[in-house]
């Protein structure tokens, strides 16, 4: 029954998500009065804004079929080499540079799991790994470099009091939401997502896709690293569970795909749904917070709600 | 009566005894890169002639032997287990605060969370349908939430008694180190090769869906694998505990890539059903063997995480090319 | 699935299940196998009502065994393991599994069905035959009162068909009860006591068979029992002459690993048929066509120019369309909807500078489906929701928006129940009257007969003989095809 529901519209997920997005609001605005200020939701859209990139640039692997564990990992090397290289004050060519050793690094991810087919999870835990240690090595663990003012009046800058980088965020997410809707690349992109092999046989060129959906992440990445630096001033990365640089981002980003149902979806899902899920998880955050309740405990509840969520769309889908 | 002169089935013109002789060769071709590492580093260096070197390549190996264990029954089920390596901080942290109280005791207490958290990780992914990858990738973060509480630092206390048994050496040969691979060896191989629950992880890794037409209980056998591979998991952590003398919530985190690494360079094809843990124990070995040679040469530990990216990518999409190579018949 | 089926068999009996595809042969077969319970209703087994929880309590409780077309072996395990999969205990010397043993047995059990192998080697590397058989004497190992035998005689040699009967029979001599499921009447006909009758999900009758004579009236009666009506399928007529106008696809010396040099032909206006035993290369030819299939050699050519085909991608580039008999694996987007499975693969064509015109987009994908007459409420469903039919006619409108230069078909009308497979035949020939020639597998007899306008009979690799489709008579059509 809720497997036919669900296949048949997936409106009714959306206006589920939302349901609980106001519930988690009500909840929030009860918790800490004063929650629902303009003032207070743009900080929170503000704080998240680089989760909210990472997430966009996951539900486009996601669709595609893949997983890049490695988001987090790029959006870190490009914040640390960002504020290396904008030492000497330039904003424009350090900027481009980290763009483009985003897009690299996502051509090679793409790259390996499309051609020498390393499945993408062990490839891009690989290039996790691969990724810490270089930063490491290059960089020695944050603490140098600085970013230009520039940049620093764009990342903190306000229209209306508006984030300007916020706005951005909403900007890419429209933007991508109509590539997946209304043009061959994006529908190429879910029907990789849903069968591979049909795909194949029906003349798409897989490989190509792939690869570009990698590069797109490691690029979407590698711009919420440089937005971030312009916050951050100069980048103290943080090394949590010593599984890899910027594990918790991923798993946040991946979290918030899975909430807004595009795993388990076969290319249906949609960059409006896991808009949705970093909104419900940004709120639940900034609960904890409020609780007093440490890093920790918003690793563990990631893991809950992960759990949770696939665990119903797992029984919906197999009833 | 049909005779369907089987008896010699050839394929592309080899004999059967042929392609069994190749087929034994190439999954123990991990002892042959082994030894001939060795030997090349005999030769390149008078401190890889040293007892003491190998001591400490065969101490370093044990986590990651016992570790692998499980991960290699995952594997070949079909499945991935990424809570091995919080399960083994898990390990070090219990064993750092409940040791004092009694070693018996913390141990038996370690393992049994250790089958709790497997069991958990069975049921969720057998009942509830959850994807193993994301189940146990859960699990790890939900662990290293826990181990963070228990154990906000690393500290505690580890018995010398208990250091003592695990790290005992014959001179400069690790002796419980050394028993402890050959233990794992022979269990390994017993149960995947001698045993129905390994018999049935092949199959249930080969085909799944006519393991199950076929009347295997699919779900019982895939709950036991990640038992225990947690508990596997947890036994390496205790021996980590011994090693570094403390809890850490960190401890086991590094262990979580290396597993994999050993498995599929190991031979065990990560669509699962083929391979086994003899690879893996040798692939532990060699990757201890380059973990020792890059601390020796003084290379930024930083770098062990690159070399150990590049070697897991690299196996993998290897692995891969041979195995489609050796169905390719157009 | 299953409305209403009753009936009682007794000990000692050969009963044929036959029905059409969709009708709840296989559904039954699950419920009697464990694999699915009955929502309503009783089985019962010597008077007493059973339930029946799983595969193993089937077989080893109830002694109801099955065994199906598809083989279901573990690849990469021996033989010896394969048939032992689920009692491997038994081999248990001082706890380790004796494999020795354990190989003995399993060549016994082999030997009752004939089949002399190296248990030894993995399951992987003996013929789908053989496999077959594997399964076949597993369940008869383990000697059960109801063995169902589920379109187990389609991979069979004809040799293997008759062995197959001949111990059908002893079981029956020994008073076990046997369910022959077969959509190939004559087999049914030729073996079964009485046949059973399924249709969507009803059971209409029993026609007893015990006698087997006047074999045709009998299966007429069969027919229309499972389809309602008096005659099977009708198929469109054939192009009048030899229409020889044009040449579309020539095919110069193609080999690989399955194909020993083919020269083919395909001319505007024709439907092509591709037919023989299973296996003989038939697909292979459409495959590697179609850019699927590596290390061919050979020359393809495409009204007269030669093409270079690597890949899928190339195929379709040059017009040649590749229709798959593997529907959902391969030419469907299970999770999408109807309107992107019919409109991708020629988006282009639709989406001036990288930009679908969705309206535009959206009115062509309708006037396709009102032309193929798929049935769906809206182009929002869900393909996995079709019909086989109409999933069927949504591949072809996938193909047919495209236009093909020539279609490659491989068994289009595979899982469809009459009027479906009538359909098709029709577009097939409207299609290829309006200029898209086809070259098309073709399995079932009665197609290979009243559908294409030449058949080229395959044997071993190569293009054993070639029948005109004005002329061609069944018997030496079947002849041709053993050689």
């Amino acid at each position: 029954m809720i497997s036919k529901l669900r296949l048949q519209s997936s409106y009714a997920e959306v206006v589920i998500l939302i349901l609980a997005l106001v519930l988690i609001m009500a909840v929030a605005s009860i918790a800490t009065p004063g929650f629902l200020t303009y003032k207070h939701i743009t900080m929170v859209l503000y704080v998240n804004t680089m989760f909210g990139i990472l997430s966009l640039a996951q539900t486009l692997v996601i669709l595609s079929g893949g997983l890049d564990l490695s988001v987090g990992s790029i959006y870190w090397i490009s914040t640390m080499v960002g504020a290396l290289l904008m030492v000497k004050g330039n904003t424009l060519v350090p900027a481009l540079a980290c763009l483009l050793m985003g897009a690299v690094i996502g051509i090679i991810n793409g790259a390996a799991i499309a051609k020498l087919k390393v499945p993408h999870v062990v490839m891009t835990l690989a290039m996790m790994i691969i990724l810490t240690g270089v930063l490491y090595v290059t960089t020695g663990g944050g603490g140098h470099g600085r970013a230009t003012e520039l940049l620093i009046s764009f990342s903190t800058g306000r229209i209306f009091e508006f984030p300007i980088i916020s706005l951005v965020w909403i900007l890419l997410s429209v933007l991508f939401y109509f590539i997946l809707k209304i043009t061959p690349f994006g529908w190429r992109i879910r029907a990789l997502g849903s069968n591979p092999v049909a795909s194949r046989c029906s003349g798409i060129q897989v490989q190509r896709i792939q690869i570009t959906v990698y590069m797109l992440s490691g690029l979407l990445a590698a711009l919420a690293g440089l937005l971030y630096l312009g916050w951050a001033r100069t980048p103290y990365p943080t090394f949590q569970s010593g599984a890899g640089i910027g594990a918790d981002l991923t798993l946040k980003s991946i979290a918030a795909v899975v909430i807004g149902g595009t795993l388990f979806s076969g290319g249906r899902g949609g960059v409006e749904r896991t808009f949705l899920g970093v909104l419900i998880l940004s709120i639940l955050y900034s609960i904890l917070i409020m609780a007093g309740l440490g890093v920790e405990w918003q690793i563990m509840l990631n893991g809950i709600i992960i759990i949770s969520v696939v665990g119903v769309y797992s029984q919906a889908k197999t009833r | 009566m049909a005779n369907t002169h089987s008896g010699r089935t050839t394929l592309h013109g080899t004999s059967v005894v042929g392609k069994r002789l190749l087929a034994l060769l190439s999954a123990h071709y991990i002892y042959i890169l082994l030894v001939v590492f060795w030997i090349a580093a005999s030769v390149a260096s008078p401190y890889f002639r040293m007892m003491s070197t190998f001591s400490n390549i065969i101490t370093s190996a044990v986590p990651i032997s016992l570790i692998g264990f499980g991960q290699t029954l995952v594997v070949l089920s079909r499945g991935f287990d990424l809570s091995v390596g919080a399960v083994a901080s898990m390990a070090t942290a219990v064993a750092s605060v409940t040791m004092v109280k009694g070693i018996i005791p913390s141990i038996i207490l370690v393992l049994i969370f250790a089958v709790i958290i497997g069991a958990i990780n069975g049921f969720g992914i057998t009942k509830l349908r959850i994807d193993p990858f994301i189940m146990t990738l859960c699990m790890m973060f939900f662990l290293t939430g826990i181990n963070q509480l228990i154990r906000p630092s690393p500290g505690g206390y580890i018995p010398d008694d208990f250091k003592g048994l695990l790290l005992y050496q014959v001179g400069d040969f690790p002796l419980t180190s050394f028993l402890i691979l050959v233990v794992a060896a022979a269990v390994g191989f017993v149960i995947l090769q001698k045993r129905k629950f390994g018999r049935e992880i092949y199959a249930i890794g080969g085909e799944p869906e006519y393991a199950r037409m076929s009347g295997i209980n699919t779900d019982q056998t895939r709950v036991k694998v990640y038992i225990v591979s947690a508990v596997a998991a947890a036994l390496g952590g205790l021996f980590i505990a011994a090693r570094i003398g403390s809890g850490n919530a960190e401890a086991g985190a590094s262990y979580l890539f290396d597993s994999f690494t050993t498995v599929f360079m190991g031979g065990t094809l990560v669509t699962g059903g083929v391979g086994g843990y003899s690879g893996t124990l040798g692939a532990a070995l060699i990757i201890s063997s380059i973990g020792r040679i890059l601390q020796f040469l003084g290379i930024n530990i930083w770098y062990h995480f690159i070399v150990k990216g590049v070697l897991l990518a690299s196996v993998a999409g290897f692995q891969l090319y041979f195995a489609r190579k050796g169905r390719r018949s157009g | 699935m299953l409305k209403r089926i009753s009936f009682t068999l007794e000990q000692g009996r050969i009963y044929g299940l036959v029905g059409e595809n969709g009708a709840g042969k296989s559904t039954l077969v699950k419920i009697l196998m464990g694999l699915f319970p009955p929502e309503e209703g009783e089985i019962l087994i010597a008077g007493e009502r059973i339930y029946i929880r799983d595969p193993q309590q089937a077989r080893y409780e109830f002694g109801i065994d099955a065994v199906f077309q598809e083989h279901a072996l573990i690849p990469q395990m021996s033989i010896a393991e394969n048939v032992f999969l689920d009692s491997l205990q038994s081999f248990y010397d001082g706890g380790f599994i004796n494999n020795r043993r354990m190989e003995a047995d399993s060549r016994e059990v082999l030997n009752k069905v004939g089949l002399n192998l190296d248990v030894s080697v993995h399951a992987s590397e003996i013929s789908e035959a053989e496999k077959s058989l594997v399964e076949l004497s597993k369940a008869l190992y383990r000697d059960p009162k109801i063995l169902i035998l589920d379109e187990v005689t389609a991979p069979l040699p004809s040799e293997i068909v008759h062995q197959l009967f001949d111990i059908m029979q002893t079981l029956k001599q020994a008073g076990k009860t046997i369910i022959f499921i077969s959509h190939r009447l004559h087999e049914v006909l030729t073996i079964c006591d009485e046949i059973l009758v399924l249709r969507d999900g009803n059971f209409e009758g029993c026609i007893d068979n015990t006698e087997k004579e006047d074999l045709a009236a009998t299966r007429k009666e069969v027919v229309l029992m499972m389809t309602g009506t008096e005659k099977g399928l009708h198929f469109p007529p054939k192009a009048k002459a030899e229409a020889r106008e044009q040449n579309v696809l020539s095919l110069m010396n193609l080999r690989n690993s399955r194909l020993r040099g083919i020269n083919l032909d395909v001319y505007k206006g024709e439907i092509v048929a591709l037919a023989g035993l299973r296996g003989q290369g038939q697909s292979a030819i459409l495959r590697a066509v179609a850019g699927l299939l590596t290390h061919v050699e050979g020359d393809i050519l495409l009204e007269g120019k030669t093409k270079r085909i690597r890949n899928p991608y190339d195929a379709i580039e040059s017009g040649i369309f590749y229709v798959s008999d593997r529907r959902d694996e391969e030419e469907l987007w299970l999770t999408h909807d109807v309107w992107l499975n019919i409109s991708l693969a020629s988006i282009n064509d639709r989406a001036p500078f990288g930009i679908i015109r969705m309206k535009n987009d959206r009115s062509v994908i309708e006037d396709m489906v009102s032309n193929l007459r798929i049935e769906t409420p809206s182009l929002a469903k869900i393909v996995q929701q079709l019909s086989g039919g109409n999933r069927q006619k949504v591949v072809l409108g996938k193909y047919l928006l495209a236009r093909p230069k020539i279609l490659l078909m491989d068994q289009p009308t595979i899982g469809l129940d009459v009027g479906a497979k009538v359909e098709i035949y029709n577009l097939l020939r409207k299609l290829v009257d309006e200029g898209i020639p086809a070259l098309v597998v073709l399995t079932d007899l009665e197609e290979v007969v009243s559908l294409p306008d030449r058949i080229l009979v395959m044997r071993e690799g190569v293009i054993a003989r070639e029948f005109s489709g004005l002329e061609v008579n069944e018997e030496e059509l079947v002849d041709s095809y053993y050689g």
